[in-house]
């Protein structure tokens, strides 16, 4: 199989650093760049950790790009208190000798998607700032994305306020951008981004690997399992990636989606219309809110065929 | 003479306008809403009034402790902690009439021709009204408000305090569709009272007026310290648009209460570009421009009555 | 026994039909009062429904009140898709010969509930209207509310829109009101609401029942099968009346609570605080907390409901 041609937009981030390895691991992908955006830790953190994971996982060639700073218009608030102070829940692990490059992350990708012959897939882990600034900026670009896998949102409750996702909260207009762009997305939300989750006695066995990869990937893990004191831990948005490796193991369904921008209380939140085609049609006028767009969204994923695929591909 | 009610959260310019409207004007009762200062607050201070004036005949009804949905918000730095401050009134022993402020206003309207409302302070008591009376819409024959701007706001840029204090009231009552005039800050910043204006009153020297100069003193003083030329008349304009017409310069514009903005909630959104590009049709007489001499010397005058 | 006394706020409405059927007959409840509310239809033919519903129901002597027209700033938009242009899916009701009384519902509720010493319990069935003019004018009547039982809210998908559930969004602004008053609230939503319902032949049973009450609630489930064009007809509000008589056949939770008055996709949705994790620490940064609390029905055992519903109504 040729390895799958993509790029990663990430907010480095413990588990945008499970997916680094992840996808750098994986012989069946192949990451031509990683832009990094101001999100869990401000951007100059994300790109001092992109650079290092890369290096751990052998792949110090693929090219890093230090992309937006600050959200379009949101207050930028970062999450320390889960990622740690260095982004990287407290591990230290070697500087790499690497350095990003000298673009901005949207002019690299602008390059790179007029390049291109066949369409990409971008795999965005963080807030949206790159993606949506990419898209308004250089919209002829857009027809060489096939297809854009987004970390964010959710059905259920929220994560950082009550209704909101974190990377859709940090940036709401960035979101609605992405969203509203045509471009087709695979959304995996928060909902099932928390259960594809490993026990500490798996955890310990990754750390004690010799594999270098793993080897971080259980210490990374186990820094979150011992910051919240909890039996288990996600992969996080490794998650999304494992979605690429394994198609079969998830359920996706074509709902409308929009970015709540002006809610006092829901501002952020990804309002997905999940009622019966009969009564979503039922009334008309200005009390149904059109919403134009649809993309498809993870509802739900078999949680062992993706830390399957995880284990398997971070071991190669 | 014009029958009136006069829903109000005194407040000196309330003073002024509750004594400025009983001269003129058949001022059937005198309503309190939560505004400048609490409920009691204003309250006390207008039983204060009618004893100060010799009004007690004008009944006087509690009415709404609160906004419809936000939190009070109250005036103490132009008004002092009693809403009031400045003079020495005694504790006022007249009682209120029993009851609340929103039956008094659908049982008097309902019962009575031709009402004229002067609402001087949160909507909150109107709003209630016309909702619990849907009836009073056809009945009331004229609004003269105290709220809003058709240009910058004194509570936040865009806000008069009025509206800002409960804008989901305003909402209701803009859209009721009952005739209104509107004195908002761009026409009553043009009445600024000013020392010789409080000299000329307490050279009156009845009791009303000597309580009248000593609470003038204090507002002025209050305006002065927020950059202002002098005392703002703002609730007497709306009186003053009831009593002599010919004072004020009206324009008719649709005007819109913003609820939902971050940076202009509670801003009245007035429509004034040229007639050709409105495309809404206008609810609201808005005043723009008042004769500021001939508006003191009415003031003063009936001031001399007391 | 002398039963609970409770007052039902409703804007009939098929499924207020059933709830009024159901309160009326019902020996544990003593219903003292019904307000009327613009809802599901226009005012007067919430009126008109109510008294001759109650007429069915023998309870002609509940005294009923006639309470607002209109939602406090939204614009009325009535659900008689759902209910009907007459508000009770078609079905002519022989007419009640009671009338309305005099007073206004919200007078009639603040004087009722300052009369008595016990406290009472005000079953809400429409938007919130009535009851959020109540605490408005008579702020003080919350003390001596024992629970107000509110249909109303989801947490999941909507209804009338993807995020807010009919009388919510009928009435943002009431609903905001209310749940910030500091009143024991029971909040019956829409998520629950579907669960409670009969098939076509159970309905075709009631209909033919000799019990005129059992007999016309059949009618009325029946219409909703016609109009929804499902398999089966839920009990909806009635379900919230149930909830006073079976109280051990719900589950429910304690939760934060507020409603959206200006999102754009999700004005009128209630929203609560249901995160098990929460990054708290970054919330009072970018956003205001949810304000108000509230006791949510989050399952219920849909066969004790059913019964209840059978069982007393016939009663």
């Amino acid at each position: 199989m040729v390895p799958k041609k993509i790029y990663l937009d990430v907010d480095t981030g413990v588990d945008d650093a499970l997916a680094l390895l992840l996808a750098a691991r994986s012989p069946d992908l192949d990451i031509r760049g990683v832009t990094c955006v101001s999100g869990n830790v401000p951007v100059d953190l994300v790109v001092r950790n992109t650079l290092d994971v890369l290096e751990v996982a052998g792949a110090s060639h693929v090219p890093v790009a230090r992309g937006m700073d600050v959200p379009l218009l949101e207050t930028m608030v970062n999450a320390a208190e889960i990622h740690g102070k260095n982004g990287l829940g407290g591990i230290e692990i070697a500087q790499s000798a690497s350095e990003p490059l000298s673009v901005h992350a949207v002019e690299f990708l602008r390059r790179e998607l007029t390049d291109v012959s066949e369409p990409i897939t971008i795999v965005a882990l963080g807030p949206l700032t790159n993606i949506a600034t990419l898209i308004r900026a250089y919209p002829e670009v857009v027809s060489k994305i096939d297809e854009i896998v987004v970390m964010g949102g959710a059905i259920g409750p929220g994560n950082v306020t009550p209704t909101a996702e974190f990377n859709i909260r940090q940036d709401p207009e960035a979101a609605d951008i992405v969203f509203g762009s045509g471009i087709p997305i695979l959304l995996y939300i928060w909902d099932v981004f928390i259960k594809v989750a490993f026990v500490r006695s798996e955890i310990e066995s990754f750390s004690n690997s010799s594999n270098n990869s793993v080897a971080l990937a259980g210490n990374l893990l186990m820094s979150m399992l011992d910051r919240f004191g909890r039996p288990k831990t996600s992969i996080g948005d490794a998650g999304a990636v494992a979605c690429i490796l394994n198609a079969n193991a998830i359920t996706a369904k074509k709902l409308p989606v929009a970015v709540e921008l002006s809610g006092k209380y829901t501002r952020g939140q990804t309002v997905v219309d999940q009622r019966p085609p009969d009564l979503a049609d039922l009334e008309e006028g200005d009390l149904q809110v059109v919403m134009p767009n649809t993309i498809r969204v993870v509802v739900d994923v078999d949680v062992n065929g993706l830390r399957d695929t995880f284990v398997e591909h971070l071991r190669k | 003479m014009t029958s009136v009610i006069i829903d109000c959260d005194p407040g000196h310019d309330d003073a002024l306008a509750i004594l400025l409207a009983a001269k003129h004007l058949d001022v059937l009762g005198i309503t309190t809403v939560s505004g400048n200062e609490s409920i009691d607050n204003v309250t006390t201070n207008a039983l204060k009034l009618v004893e100060v004036g010799n009004l007690t005949h004008i009944p006087v009804v509690r009415g709404a402790e609160g906004p419809l949905l936000r939190e009070a918000v109250y005036a103490p730095q132009v008004h002092g902690k009693s809403g009031m401050d400045g003079a020495e009134i005694p504790e006022p022993t007249t009682k209120l009439k029993e009851g609340h402020a929103v039956d008094f206003i659908i049982d008097t309207v309902m019962s009575t021709s031709d009402v004229v409302l002067l609402p001087m302070g949160p909507l909150t008591n109107i709003a209630l009204a016309l909702r619990k009376e849907p009836r009073l819409r056809d009945r009331v024959k004229l609004m003269s408000i105290m709220g809003g701007s058709s240009t910058n706001g004194n509570i936040t840029p865009t806000a008069e305090f009025n509206i800002y204090v409960d804008a989901e009231a305003a909402d209701i009552v803009y859209q009721s569709q009952i005739p209104m005039l509107m004195s908002g800050l761009n026409l009553t910043r043009q009445v600024l009272a000013k020392q010789e204006h409080i000299d000329e009153i307490r050279a009156i020297n009845n009791p009303t007026t000597s309580v009248v100069a000593d609470l003038l003193t204090f507002y002025l003083a209050t305006s002065t310290r927020h950059s202002h030329d002098g005392a703002a008349m703002h609730d007497p304009c709306a009186v003053a648009a009831i009593i002599d017409p010919t004072l004020i310069e009206f324009e008719p514009m649709h005007v819109a209460v913003e609820t939902a903005g971050t940076h202009t909630y509670g801003m009245t959104v007035c429509d004034d570009r040229p007639g050709s590009v409105k495309s809404k049709e206008a609810n609201v007489e808005v005043a723009v421009k008042i004769d500021s001499d001939r508006f003191f010397k009415l003031l003063i005058d009936t001031l001399r009555m007391y | 026994m002398s039963g609970r006394n409770i007052f039902l706020d409703v804007d009939t409405g098929v499924d207020d039909a059933l709830a009024l059927l159901l309160a009326a007959r019902s020996p544990q409840l003593n219903v003292k009062g019904v307000t009327c509310v613009a809802g599901n239809v226009p005012i007067d033919r919430v009126v008109r429904n109510t008294l001759d519903i109650l007429n069915v129901a023998d309870a002609s002597h509940i005294p009923v009140a006639r309470g607002m027209e209109f939602p406090l700033v939204e614009k009325m938009f009535n659900a008689t898709e759902i209910h009907g242009e007459n508000g009770l899916g078609g079905i002519d009701l022989p007419a009640s010969r009671s009338t309305v009384i005099d007073k206004h519902a919200v007078e009639f509720l603040a004087g009722e509930i300052d009369n008595t010493s016990e406290k009472v319990t005000i079953v809400a069935l429409g938007p919130l209207t009535n009851i959020a003019t109540l605490f408005r004018i008579y702020p003080n009547i919350v003390s001596s509310i024992e629970q107000l039982v509110i249909m109303g809210g989801a947490i999941g998908s909507g209804n009338t829109t993807a995020t807010a559930e009919f009388n919510i969004r009928q009435d943002p602004e009431a609903a905001d009101v209310v749940f910030n008053m500091d009143v024991p609230t029971l909040l019956y939503v829409w998520d629950v609401f579907t669960k409670v319902r009969f098939d076509k032949q159970e309905v075709d049973e009631m209909i033919a029942s000799d019990n005129n009450c059992k007999s016309i609630a059949g009618k009325l489930l029946l219409s909703y099968l016609t109009t929804k064009k499902e398999d089966t007809a839920g009990i909806g509000d009635a379900g919230a009346v149930a909830c006073l008589l079976i109280p051990e056949a719900i589950t429910t939770a304690v939760m934060p609570i507020s409603v959206e008055l200006i999102g754009e996709h999700t004005r009128g949705q209630t929203v609560f605080d249901q995160r098990k994790r929460k990054l708290s620490r970054l919330q009072p940064k970018i956003q205001k907390s949810i304000s108000g609390m509230t006791e949510v029905v989050m399952d219920l055992d849909v066969e004790s409901f059913r019964n209840a519903f059978v069982d007393n109504i016939v009663k």
